[in-house]
Parts: C-alpha cells; sequence; structure tokens
C-alpha cells in the first residue's frame, strides 16, 4: 500500500517522526480517575501522592499551610477534550518556607524512555505540551528530572491565561547519563506549583545539568498566593523531538478503555468504573467461602488482569466502607480482619486473619492495589 | 490515602502467606492498613523491583526507634 502525503513534506514531519504508536504519558487527557472522581477537599497538609486522575501526582514538600481542592473537572470550553485537573486553592500561604513545594508530577518507567537515546551522542531532544487555564495570569516551572543521573533541566517558565492555552517546552538533548533500562523511576515531570527559596534561590535550569533544587523554580509565583486562585490542566504530551507551538504534533488520544487498561499498570481495584475506591458497595465484591472455622481458612487468590509495574501495594476494603483491613462475614455481617500477601505483579492471595467462626458462610471483600512510580 | 512515607507510618509487622514470610502490614497514621510486599533480593543482595511502599517501609525502619515486628 502506497503511503500519501498530503501537503508539503515538512506539513507531514510530525507525525511521520513520531517513533511509537502510543502516547508516551498515559491518561494525558485526565479522562480516567479510579481513585475519586469529582472532588478531593483539603489537601495539602503532608505528601498527598494520587488522589483523583489516575497518573499524575500530587507532590508536597515541607510544611505548607496552602489547602487545595483536586478534581477531575468536565470541560466544555476546550475543544476535544472533556476532563481536566483542577486545583483550586482553599487556603491561602503567604509565608513560604524556605522547603515548601507543590508540583503535580508525571513519574515514568526507564525502560519506556529508550527511545530518547539519552547519554549517547544521538540523544534526542523532546518537547512537553499542555494546556492550561487559570484565575489570573501566574509563571509557574516545568521541571524534567533525571532520577537515574542526578541531573535535571527547567526548559522555561510558563504564564498562565484566563482562557485554555497550548504550552509548549522544548527541552534539549542530553548526551549525559542513561536512563536505567528497568522498571523504576528515571523521568519525573514537575509542573511546579509552589516552592520555597530551597527551590528558587538559584537560577534556572535552562540546560541540563547536576540535580541543583536552588535552580527548580526562581521566579515562579504561587498557587496558594490567594484563595481565589486555580489552575486546571490537560492534554499533557511528551514527544521525542524539538517542536514549537506550530509544529508540534496534534494531542494523541487512546480509547477510555486502552487509556484504562495502561493505568493499571499501578493501580487497580475491584470497583466498578465510576465509583471511588474504598466505596461503600457491593458492587465487584469478591465472595469466597469458608472450608473452616480457623484463621486462614477463608482464602482464595486474585489474578490481576493487567500485570504490575512492580508487586502492588493490597489494601482491603469492605461493602460498608471506611474501615480497611476487614472483609465482612456474608451471614453475621460481621467485620472479619484479613491479610493480603504473596503478591506478585500477576496476583495476589488474600486470607481471614481471625478465627471465621461460620463453617460454610460467605466472606465478603474487595480491594484496591497500586504499584506507582 | 497518603503515600507511606517516615511521617506517615504507625506500625509494621511481617506477616506470612502460603508459608512464607513475604508480606509487611503497615498501619498508617490514619489507621488504614496497608499489605506491602517484600522485595526479593539478588545474589549481589539489590532489592529486585521493590515498589515504592516498600522502599518508604525500609527508610521508616531505619529511624531509630522504628521496628519492624516479626511474624505471630
Amino acid at each position: 500500500m502506497a503511503l500519501t502525503l498530503h501537503g508539503t513534506v515538512s506539513d507531514n514531519t510530525a507525525v511521520l517522526a513520531r517513533p511509537v504508536g502510543k502516547p508516551i504519558i498515559i491518561n494525558g487527557n485526565m479522562a480516567v480517575a479510579q481513585r475519586a472522581h469529582g472532588s478531593v477537599t483539603g489537601l495539602g497538609d503532608g505528601d498527598e501522592g494520587y488522589v483523583t486522575v489516575d497518573r499524575i501526582r500530587h507532590t508536597i514538600g515541607g510544611t505548607t499551610a496552602g489547602r487545595f481542592t483536586s478534581t477531575q473537572e468536565f470541560v466544555n470550553d476546550i475543544p476535544g477534550f472533556n476532563e481536566s485537573l483542577n486545583i483550586n486553592c482553599t487556603t491561602a500561604d503567604t509565608s513560604i518556607a524556605a522547603a515548601e513545594y507543590f508540583a503535580l508530577e508525571y513519574r515514568i518507567e526507564g525502560q519506556d524512555l529508550a527511545h530518547f537515546a539519552k547519554g549517547e551522542t544521538t540523544a534526542k531532544p523532546f518537547t512537553f505540551a499542555f494546556y492550561a487555564k487559570a484565575n489570573a495570569g501566574f509563571d509557574f516551572a516545568v521541571g524534567f528530572r533525571d532520577l537515574d543521573n542526578a541531573r535535571h533541566c527547567s526548559g522555561a517558565l510558563f504564564t498562565t491565561t484566563t482562557g485554555w492555552t497550548r504550552h509548549v517546552i522544548q527541552i534539549p538533548a542530553d548526551t549525559t547519563g542513561n536512563f536505567t533500562n528497568d522498571a523504576n523511576e528515571s523521568l519525573r515531570i514537575s509542573i511546579i506549583l509552589h516552592a520555597g527559596s530551597n527551590f528558587t534561590e538559584g537560577t534556572l535550569a535552562t540546560a541540563w545539568a547536576g540535580y541543583n533544587d536552588a535552580n527548580e523554580a526562581p521566579g515562579i509565583d504561587s498557587i496558594f498566593s490567594s484563595t481565589d486562585n486555580f489552575i486546571s490542566i490537560t492534554g499533557l504530551q511528551l514527544e521525542v523531538g524539538d517542536y514549537d507551538i506550530n509544529s508540534i504534533p496534534h494531542f494523541q488520544y487512546e480509547s477510555y478503555g486502552e487509556n484504562l487498561q495502561r493505568c493499571k499498570r499501578y493501580c487497580q481495584s475491584t470497583f466498578s468504573e465510576g465509583t471511588d475506591i474504598g466505596s461503600a458497595t457491593s458492587a465487584g465484591i469478591i465472595i469466597t467461602c469458608a472450608a473452616g472455622t480457623g484463621t486462614g481458612r477463608v482464602a482464595t487468590g486474585h489474578q490481576f488482569p493487567v500485570s504490575f509495574r512492580a508487586a502492588p501495594t493490597i489494601v482491603i476494603h469492605n461493602q460498608s466502607g471506611g474501615t480497611t483491613g476487614s472483609g465482612r462475614n456474608g451471614d453475621t455481617g460481621g467485620l472479619i480482619t484479613m491479610s493480603a500477601g504473596a503478591a506478585s505483579t500477576s496476583s495476589g492471595h488474600f486470607e481471614n486473619s481471625e478465627t471465621f467462626g461460620n463453617d460454610g458462610a460467605q466472606l465478603q471483600f474487595q480491594f484496591s492495589a497500586t504499584s506507582e512510580l | 490515602m497518603k503515600p507511606l512515607g517516615i511521617n506517615t507510618i504507625n506500625t509494621v509487622k511481617k506477616i506470612s502467606m502460603g508459608g512464607d514470610i513475604n508480606t509487611l502490614k503497615v498501619v498508617d497514621t490514619a489507621n488504614d492498613v496497608r499489605f506491602v510486599p517484600i522485595a526479593e533480593t539478588d545474589d549481589s543482595g539489590n532489592l529486585i523491583l521493590p515498589n515504592t511502599d516498600y522502599l518508604a517501609v525500609l527508610e521508616w525502619a531505619a529511624i531509630d526507634g522504628n521496628t519492624i515486628a516479626e511474624a505471630d
């Protein structure tokens, strides 16, 4: 079959240059939110990790008075996107201590970055693009950190507007330091929204260099400067190659199902799509029957539908919601302390860890499992 | 549920599953219970693909006064 090019060769360069079939960034359109749909409030009193939309980490450093709400927000004012991640300041912090830090992070396994050829003489530049809007014009930073070689580069600050703006940040090639070929974190992309002097007292690292926290975010504003503040982001996109706002390829869509399957390498649960992990529901419960009354006499295995990045941490939930670490006796309705373990990337094991008492009765439980970067 | 870290881990105890001790029961400061797999080591003693929670437990356990309790 012949390949037909439309327009000039340069018009087609962007599409032809993309070396992988799938978008590097998973869930860049913020469509999947397994942990919590809608809003999670009161965030900021410590590192928050993964909160709402999958794959986007809410990283807090130091002790900030700032608090925020994270929301998977449905949007209708940006063509081509249905969801965004919204960060809304609910408590201001205008006295910023040196170690304070808040960033939205995307972390990538080293084995998925071979085509960057980082550390080689043929290393490729890359480009990060995303859409953002805020309540006002703020300068924020995007940091790129090589965890394997303790190096970083910040590209340039970006300035928000009150409408959706597509920001395109070019990162030069780095001929120093290969990404390690494994399932651990090698590249961290950080959209830095708040930082103390530890991260701002230097000069923005616009070229790759040994990691120096002082050069991560000089010149940025703070999302915590006022409770009027918010920022929304979507359309996160990472491309190998050097692109600008005119040449950056279109955002590469995946079907929701494909997107969800890729997210499950890092987070899975028995809860239904659209139901927050840990909710009080019997939909999706695993049921196993007692083969005796003692500890470990109600047991079952579970094969994960997608292999995890690493053997996952497992949390057991029950259909009453709230308490973790317990299942439910189907006859009595009482909670039964359970254990999970012997987990591999492919399967896990569950059993009762206190006397069950009702031979033949059902043990009912839900679980969530995570192996995030 | 906040990520495990030196400020969010309350207690850690080894548990046996399938006849082997391969898991840690971790209770955090919010009283949530997590089961964290113990990473295996290679011949040189290097951890084989530990998950980030296991690394957090090791960091917590390295602080004086923090102890991983043995299995029953």
